[in-house]
């Protein structure tokens, strides 16, 4: 109705105009307009009366408002916290203050002047952390794809706290994720199409806008590379053709993942992490010449951890010599220091035991993604200090004949559980996703923690896999995954117990501030299904 | 002098005899051009007068000559009777984008280059990326703005831009309506910004204070990378002896700062360049930067930045939508925001709101970004304000937020913006109230004489 009279408004001559939306009109167009402005400031004295300017409306009030007070103690009150590392705690208290969880308990004594939010009837867990997640908090033009910034960017650079998919994460939970950077690390198998490519880095001294008209002396040698020869007979230029023997192995560049909170409307705190894990795709260690050049590099990288430590040590001698020239990326570097793990998909029982002796061999920390017959060689995992990261509901069919040791058992997360390897559980796909089959996406994370349950694993050890296992692969113990005292305040309020599909996160809270609300954020159904 | 003793003489005359007031009207048109009276009309002089219900405004020599209740109209004066019509200041126009040659390329500004036998597709850039810097008024090709539109819409100053990073002009149209005049040459830093590592760099790199090792315009990773190759940034000194070397890596995009000339950058004491010059102002907040933001994300990048640099007086050129999410974050001293005039949608939902109101309830100085839309030019230019005005904005905080608030912007307000004694007779005379859908612009003047004519 309202397109219509507004175009009819635009294109009739200013004659007729005038006739038709004469005086009459007028207070017809501004009720019109103001219906839905009005419907937002219940306040306003009435639909005529002139609005105050210096009244707010709700939209403005967004988490930025709340998000202004960082010094303010928050008291979270009357909730069941369960802390996930230590006890659950029946009708407890948290004290939040500066971002931070300054207490937790049952008889803690509240300021005065803390604000309340009360839980009573709730049921408090720390904020889940997804092990593996894409296209959230970025945005779309950057961090993944071709990047306008030529793939040089830095993640830090181009967060979007005003993603809508951070929204939905948090609605289902996610305060923190790992967030795979796709155009910077240059994968194994070369560059995707398109994709931003630094030319000044490669060729320095080239100039892209000479490039076809000076740099080469003939257009043949332009298009085909410098000629050799030319054919006798048809004086058309002879093209190198390909070797027959493969070439050699380049070196493994692995990708690298940075570890973002879902701070919704918040910047400050959002990147928590630049790298937290050595990402090989699922082929770079597979046969014995990428082994060698994987050995090749690590050995390059302790040497040259070596080298610098002498380095450094005669520098402090007072002696000058050039320092050593590092040989492999800072990546490597910190998975040698083991300040990272390298994680890498590997589901095979050949496919593990490979993975698990190179991570013995070469001593880097080592996250199997998959590990679909993991169930097969738990002793032989447990030893290695392995963990994994697994889909519950991923199956696969055993090959005909090897039914004892071969494909998916539902059983996995139990034999994880009782062999004591660490497990972070991750849905069947990485990003949100608003299109297709639910229950696939990211959001369907805790429903995939509960299908560990299903699988024989203890509630508690099920809700671990999505907080505290995964920040520790992460690096992260220290900060976030549970619930305790000097931990940042990533806090769920959620309406029933964290594993079941019928519970809800009411609100959610990051970084001490609340940054998702059910009824305002309107992610999920807003109706309270007690009250039907 | 003669034309002084003729109006003293009149002057006298018409408080003696009603009669000369028929004589006054015969004289009128010997002068017609240079002394006009709009009598009897509402004039909004956005000045300390206010709005003077029943007014006149006497426009002498392009100037306004005298506006109040109460004015004494020579005899020599055209007279424009104003009954129930309204004057209002020619609007400013703060954000005008024009195109220069640069802009032109292809689709999306990609490009192949061949190198021994391998291609390449160089990526294309956003404005944001392009961080080569460009003045305005120096690459302004005087015909290209078409001035019919903006006139007919009550323009009759621009602040003329160009995608990506630029020094703005602001400028008129001049007496034959077709070419531009430019009133101010060195106008307002401009930079589009994104929420990237190159993008913000920009900004990083300019407001930090020059120093001989890392001159302004070249940033780290490539002053690092020509310290590497032995190559000395522009604005270093070298040593004597060496000619002058050019960075052959300099990448496309990475200029070095306009006007450092070889003798100029190889100075032993280096001098700030025009563009260093311009940052520095804008770093000890004499002079505020336009800051052109697609993404409310990129504002709080920005307002990081910012931090470290609280003189910085910043005016974000933004969609009423961005602005709503971080109004809560902009600190109020440096803050001046460009909003579009119309009712904005809330995020995520099909609420509507009036951004400009909001603003002005948190007293975040605003204006309205006017003339760049097609319907402005049609029939009821002032159409879009009305809607503003009628669902919370203030009628008085409307106008100025294309008059008065822009000139100041724009560090014009000594001229232009309002209807005050001594200011350029820029007037729109409406038919009626300029926030009524119904009423259309009578009479646009500019520099005191009529361009258009309802």
């Amino acid at each position: 109705m309202r397109t219509k009279f507004w175009s009819f408004a635009f294109l009739t001559p200013r004659s007729v105009r005038s006739k038709i939306v004469g005086n009459a009109m007028m207070p017809l167009v501004a009720t019109m307009l103001l219906q839905p402005l009005s419907a937002q400031q219940p306040a306003a004295p009435g639909p005529g009366a002139p609005k105050p300017e210096e009244k707010s409306t709700p939209a403005e009030k967004t988490k930025t408002e709340d998000a202004k007070k960082p010094s303010e103690v928050i008291a979270i009150v009357g909730g069941d916290i369960v802390t996930v590392t230590r006890e659950t705690i029946r009708k407890g208290t948290i004290l939040v203050e500066n971002g931070k969880i300054k207490n937790v308990g049952k008889d803690i004594d509240i300021p005065a002047d803390a604000k309340k939010i009360d839980a009573s009837g709730r049921v408090i867990t720390p904020g889940f952390v997804s092990i593996n997640m894409s296209g959230v908090g970025t945005s779309s033009s950057a961090g993944f794809g071709p990047s306008p910034s030529g793939g040089s960017g830095k993640l830090a650079d181009e967060l979007n706290p005003f993603d809508r998919k951070i929204q939905v994460s948090l609605a289902i939970g996610i305060t923190s994720g790992c967030v795979q950077i796709r155009s910077g690390g240059g994968g194994r198998f070369g560059r995707a199409e398109n994709e931003g490519f630094d030319f000044t880095e490669r060729f320095p001294e080239f100039d892209p806008d000479d490039a076809t008209l000076a740099y080469f002396d003939k257009p043949e040698e332009r298009d085909y590379g410098v000629i050799q020869r030319l054919c006798a007979c048809c004086n058309l230029p002879i093209l190198p053709t390909e070797p027959i023997t493969s070439p050699p192995p380049s070196p493994i560049l692995p990708q690298k993942s940075s570890v973002v909170k879902m701070s919704y409307g918040v910047l400050k705190g959002m990147f928590v992490k630049d790298s937290a894990f050595l990402d090989l795709t699922p082929g770079a260690l597979t046969g014995a010449s990428n082994q060698a050049a994987w050995r090749d590099q690590i050995s390059k990288a302790k040497k040259y951890l070596k080298d610098q430590a002498a380095h450094e040590q005669a520098t402090k001698e007072g002696k000058r010599e050039q320092p050593p020239r590092k040989p492999v990326s800072d990546e490597i570097l910190s998975l040698v220091k083991r300040e990272v793990a390298l994680r890498i998909t590997a589901n095979r029982v050949s496919e593990i035991r490979d993975q698990l002796d190179l991570a013995q061999e070469l001593s880097y920390r080592l996250v199997i993604a998959g590990g679909l017959e993991a169930w097969v060689i738990p002793k032989e995992i447990a030893a290695a200090g392995a963990s994994l990261t697994i889909t519950p509901r991923n199956r696969r069919e055993a090959r005909f004949g090897e039914e004892e040791t071969t494909g998916s058992w539902i059983e996995l997360p139990r034999v994880l559980e009782q062999s004591g390897i660490p497990f972070a559980v991750e849905p069947l796909e990485d990003a949100v996703s608003a299109v297709g089959l639910a229950g696939r996406d990211l959001t369907s994370l805790p429903l995939e923690a509960a299908f560990a349950v299903r699988g024989g694993a203890s509630e508690n050890r099920a809700l671990a896999a999505i907080t505290i296992v995964p920040a520790t692969m992460l690096g992260l113990q220290d900060r976030i995954g549970s619930i305790e005292v000097g931990k940042d305040a990533d806090l769920l309020i959620l309406n029933g117990p964290p594993l079941d599909y019928r519970t809800y996160v009411e609100s959610a809270m990051v970084n001490g501030k609340v940054v998702f609300t059910r009824p305002e954020d309107k992610v999920l159904p807003v109706y309270d299904r007690a009250q039907n | 002098m003669k034309q002084d003793t003729q109006n003293r003489f009149f002057r006298y005359a018409r408080q003696t005899f009603t009669v000369a007031v028929c004589c006054s009207l015969s004289f009128s048109t010997l002068s017609a051009q240079d002394v006009v009276a709009i009598r009897n009309a509402t004039i909004r002089t956005q000045g300390k007068e206010g709005v003077i219900a029943n007014g006149t405004v006497l426009i002498r020599n392009g100037k306004i000559a005298e506006v109040g209740p109460k004015v004494d109209i020579p005899i020599v004066a055209q007279i424009i009777d104003g009954k129930g019509k309204t004057v209002t200041p020619g609007f400013v126009s703060i954000f005008y984008p024009v195109s220069t040659r640069r802009d032109s390329g292809g689709d999306d500004g990609s490009r192949v280059v061949t190198v021994q036998g391998r291609t390449f597709v160089i990526p294309g850039r956003s404005p944001a990326a392009n961080t080569s810097f460009v003045k305005v008024a120096d690459i302004l090709n005087r015909d290209s703005v078409e001035w019919k539109g903006p006139l007919r819409a009550g323009v009759t100053t621009m602040n003329l831009v160009t995608a990506g990073y630029s020094q703005a002009a602001a400028a008129s149209p001049s007496q034959d309506k077709q070419t531009s005049k430019v009133i101010e040459p060195n106008g307002r830093v401009v930079v589009t910004v994104t929420n990237s590592t190159q993008s913000l760099d920009l900004l990083r790199n300019n407001l930090k204070a020059p120093s001989r090792s890392a001159p302004s315009g070249v940033p780290p990773n490539i002053a690092a990378m020509m310290a590497a190759r032995g190559m000395r940034p522009p604005g270093s000194g070298t040593p004597p002896g060496t000619p002058p070397v050019t960075p052959p890596g300099t990448p496309p995009g990475v200029t070095p700062p306009a006007g450092a000339t070889p003798e100029q950058a190889n100075a032993a004491t280096p001098e700030l360049t025009p563009e260093q010059k311009l940052w520095s102002e804008i770093r000890e907040g004499n002079s505020p930067l336009f800051i052109v933001v697609n993404n409310s994300a990129t504002i709080l990048h920005v307002l990081q930045v910012l931090q470290e640099y609280p003189k910085v007086k910043a005016v974000w050129v933004v969609n009423g939508a961005d602005a709503s999410q971080v109004l809560a974050e902009f600190p109020k001293d440096t803050t001046r925001l460009v909003l579009p005039p119309a009712i904005d949608i809330v995020p995520n939902s099909r609420d509507r709101m009036n951004v400009p109101a909001m603003a002005a309830g948190r007293k975040l100085p605003f204006v309205l970004s006017f003339g760049t839309r097609t319907e402005e030019s049609q029939l009821a230019p002032t159409f879009a304000l009305a809607m503003l005005a009628k669902t919370g904005l203030s009628e008085e905080n409307a106008l100025k937020a294309i008059t008065l608030g822009p000139a100041e912007f724009l560090g014009l307000e000594k001229t232009i913006g309002s209807i005050e004694v001594g200011k350029v007779a820029n007037l729109i005379l409406f038919d009626g109230s300029p926030f009524e859908a119904t009423s259309a612009i009578n009479n646009v003047f500019l520099e005191g004489r009529p361009v258009y004519e309802d």
